[in-house]
């Protein structure tokens, strides 16, 4: 009587079959008729009703409001766009120009706001463009949202324009060319696929699809509004020819500043030969030593991991500087340190450092080659093959020091249950928090940078450690006089909006965008 | 010979460095190509970089088993593991209906491929597994950190008590609560306007938990962070400084 109890998921089926099978036996047919019948006449007469009501309140809201036909309700949604569009005020001074600071690859299209503001954006500004001024425009070949008629304030966007006053009012569109060749080559692969098909299909053909170049230097454009598909474009039609710089002058800034901290480490690392400097304790680095003492007692090797990321990040580098000087020393000691890497370069860099570091400690027969080898660069393979052999081989120490990701908290405490001492280096400032509370030591941010001169105490190396101390200092002064600013500004702009502080306002703002820029 | 390995990596460093420094200004089309065909160098590199990487991993584990070292049984393991993946990978060719041209189609390309069904089984659940590990390790490193012995950790046990009450709908309704209750105890004792002030001036939603978690993140937190922030980006710059003109050579090793 249960065929089907086998298989849970055709239960319903097995109890409507076996219910049917039940009625049958019993003969109960015409009963089955008369369930069948019931249900049917009352779907249908629940359908009818429903139909009845639809087509009664559609018929009766016809006749009791006079709604149009959808027609007519299109054209008179087409005359308020169109109506919209004629009280629209349209803004004055278009302009095209050149975008400025860029590969020669966009102009860019100015205009002062105009006094008509429609937040809603029933009505948004639109470009359309021809190839030669007597061409005919067109819509751009490629997706171009409209904006807002209250979007892209020059004001707001302080990377193209210097924030002034007098740019407060101007709105503004780039055009990146690049996507109209983008668009023409889409276009080209499109016909290209619907030739061939035709082709082999034994269709007849026309001439075979060519790739539209287009001259970026005819390209005119003309500025307009649309609302729900109306246009209305201004004249006369705007012209730009694109041309790329040489220097990029909103990083002059950047530049300058960049100068000055550069000539401040070449000054101090020359000061720091001559004179000596001083350097702060750092109690992780000077543990380091204990670490490595450590190991030789308990006979046990140092792990040394210089974090997930290439040869190309600064922290990386900074761990292998570091790795340099901890081989030095462990080859002093006679101990053993392993680099399992997750980079292959990194393993190159790290081979080589530590060979060194052997050779120029006199021990160049106790470097194990074997010690420095690559692991994979799979982030949690990683983890896996680490906390193996943390496990298994029980280090004395572990050093994580370069930029670590989701792992630094599964080596830390692996490593912390093995009972050995961690010193840990980062400057992934959401992963410090784990390290700070797995390891025994943690170098925060910049004392990773400043490892390598700590240990070594060369001069030269101190010199730049100052350096960055001075630059410090000059950003803590520039973020007081920044605070003092807007704090100034606030108050002024309260009493006096239009010229805040006597004048003195625009200076202030100016100087503020000056290193809000590319700083 | 040491020219080779002393001198000229520093010149190059230097010469780079300075080249890489100019093209951050340079806005040009052909700064712009000399940038990409840079980076396009360093994929080659590491490409060929990988290899090296390879041999490493596989030259140790073949050591492991010759010597039959400790634990060899893993290494065995390692290096079937690399054979059946390798093998899984190799594409069949497949033609492609519109052009005709065959194609390579095997790795992850092909879902029903044993490459793919190794992928999805084995390592996909793998790495899930020590990912999801990190939740006990939080649970432990929390306990570690929470508990109150020097006034610092007390303050961070406090402060972590907070934001975790904070972010969850338990905190919300306990602020509700405290609301609801401080201004039900000022009408009661007869503080009529004190319960109307509460009651209209939402003073007591400075209190809540959500607003001082938020406060929490978004001011002491974010403080913190953006001075360690900016200390590693000055640390950045002068460690650049260092290798680019020649004064930190100890990523070649041997010293300064």
């Amino acid at each position: 009587m249960t065929p089907y109890s086998g298989a849970a998921y055709n239960e319903p089926v097995a109890y409507v079959e076996e219910g049917l099978t039940t009625i049958l036996r019993a003969r109960k047919l015409p009963l089955l008729f008369a369930a069948f019948a019931v249900v049917f006449l009352l779907v249908l007469a629940l359908s009818l009703s429903a139909a009845a009501a639809q087509v009664g309140a559609g018929g009766s809201a016809a006749v009791s409001e006079g709604a149009p036909s959808p027609e007519e309700a299109q054209q008179q949604a087409l005359a308020k766009a169109r109506m919209r569009l004629l009280e629209f005020i349209p803004p004055t001074e278009i302009e095209a120009s050149d975008l400025p600071n860029d590969d020669g690859k966009a102009v860019v299209i100015t205009w002062r706001k105009s006094p008509s503001s429609d937040a809603e954006g029933e009505v948004r500004y639109t470009v359309y463009f021809a190839e030669g001024a007597t061409g005919t425009f067109g819509e751009l070949p490629f997706y171009f949202r409209p904006i807002k008629t209250v979007e892209n304030v020059m004001a707001d966007n302080l990377q193209y324009w210097r924030y002034s006053r007098k740019h407060r009012d101007y709105q503004y569109i780039i055009i990146d060319l690049t996507a109209f060749d983008a668009a023409a080559e889409e276009a080209f692969e499109r016909e290209e696929k619907a030739y061939a098909k035709r082709l082999e299909q034994g269709l007849p053909v026309g001439p075979e699809p060519a790739l539209y170049e287009y001259d970026w230097d005819n390209f005119y454009f003309k500025f307009g509004i649309v609302s729900d598909g109306e246009v209305r474009l201004f004249e006369p039609p705007l012209h730009a020819e694109p041309k790329q710089s040489w220097f990029d002058t909103s990083k002059w800034n950047n530049l300058l500043m960049a100068l000055a901290f550069l000539a401040a480490i070449l000054i101090l690392i020359e000061m720091a030969r001559r004179l000596g400097l001083y350097l702060r304790r750092i109690a992780g680095l000077d543990a380091v030593d204990e670490a490595i003492g450590r190991a030789t007692e308990l006979g046990r090797p140092i792990f040394y991991l210089c974090g997930l990321d290439p040869m190309t990040t600064v922290s990386t580098i900074a761990s292998v500087n570091l790795l340099g000087h901890v081989a030095r020393h462990v080859a002093n000691y006679e101990s053993q340190v392993k680099v399992p890497c997750f980079d292959p370069i990194v393993m190159s860099v790290a081979d080589e450092t530590v060979r060194e570091a052997y050779l120029d400690a006199g021990r160049p027969d106790a470097y194990n080659p074997d010690n420095i080898f690559f692991l994979t660069n799979d982030q949690f393979s990683y983890v896996a093959a680490v906390n193996g052999m943390m496990v298994r081989e029980r280090p004395a120490a572990n050093f994580f020091f370069g930029y670590f990701y989701a792992e630094s908290l599964l080596l830390g405490e692996v490593g912390q249950s093995t009972g050995a001492i961690q010193i840990a280096g980062t400057d992934a400032n959401v992963q410090i928090p784990f390290f700070i509370t797995s390891c025994d030591y943690t170098l925060i941010g910049e004392e990773l940078y400043a490892a390598s001169a700590y240990i070594s105490r060369e001069p030269k190396l101190l010199g730049s450690i100052k350096a960055s101390d001075i630059a410090k200092a000059v950003i803590i002064i520039v973020l007081l006089v920044g605070l003092a600013f807007s704090v100034a500004l606030l108050i002024g702009t309260r009493a006096n909006p239009d010229a805040p502080l006597g004048g003195v306002g625009e200076v202030i703002e100016y100087l503020m965008q000056v290193f809000n820029q590319h700083a | 010979m040491n020219f080779l390995r002393r001198q000229l990596p520093v010149v190059i460093a230097f010469c780079i460095g300075i080249f890489m420094f100019a093209l951050y200004y340079i806005p040009s089309a052909p700064a712009k190509a000399a940038d990409e065909t840079l980076n396009i160098w360093i994929l080659i590199i590491s490409a060929f970089a990988m290899l090296l990487g390879i041999d490493s991993i596989l030259g140790h584990h073949i050591r492991q088993v010759r010597k039959r070292a400790a634990g060899y049984g893993y290494s065995w393991a390692l290096i079937l593991a690399f054979v059946a993946m390798t093998l899984a990978w190799i594409p069949w060719w497949r033609q492609a209906q519109v052009t005709g041209a065959y194609y390579p189609w095997g790795g992850l390309e092909n879902p029903s491929g044993v490459f793919s069904w190794l992928f999805y089984n084995m390592m996909v659940p793998m790495q899930a597994t020590m990912f999801a590990i990190l939740a006990f390790y939080i649970a432990s490193a929390a306990y570690r950190s929470f508990r109150a012995r020097t006034p610092e950790a007390t303050v961070l046990l406090i402060a972590a008590a907070i934001v975790m009450l904070g972010r969850v709908p338990l905190g919300s309704s306990i602020g509700d609560y405290v609301h609801f209750g401080s201004t039900w105890v000022a009408r009661h004792i007869g503080l009529t306007e004190a319960a109307a002030f509460v009651a209209t001036t939402g003073f007591m939603s400075n209190f809540r938990l959500e607003t001082i978690t938020s406060w929490l993140l978004n001011i002491p937190n974010a403080a913190g962070f953006r001075g360690i922030v900016l200390g590693v980006g000055l640390g950045i710059i002068a460690t650049s400084v260092r290798i680019i003109f020649g004064v930190e050579k100890t990523y070649m090793g041997g010293g300064d």
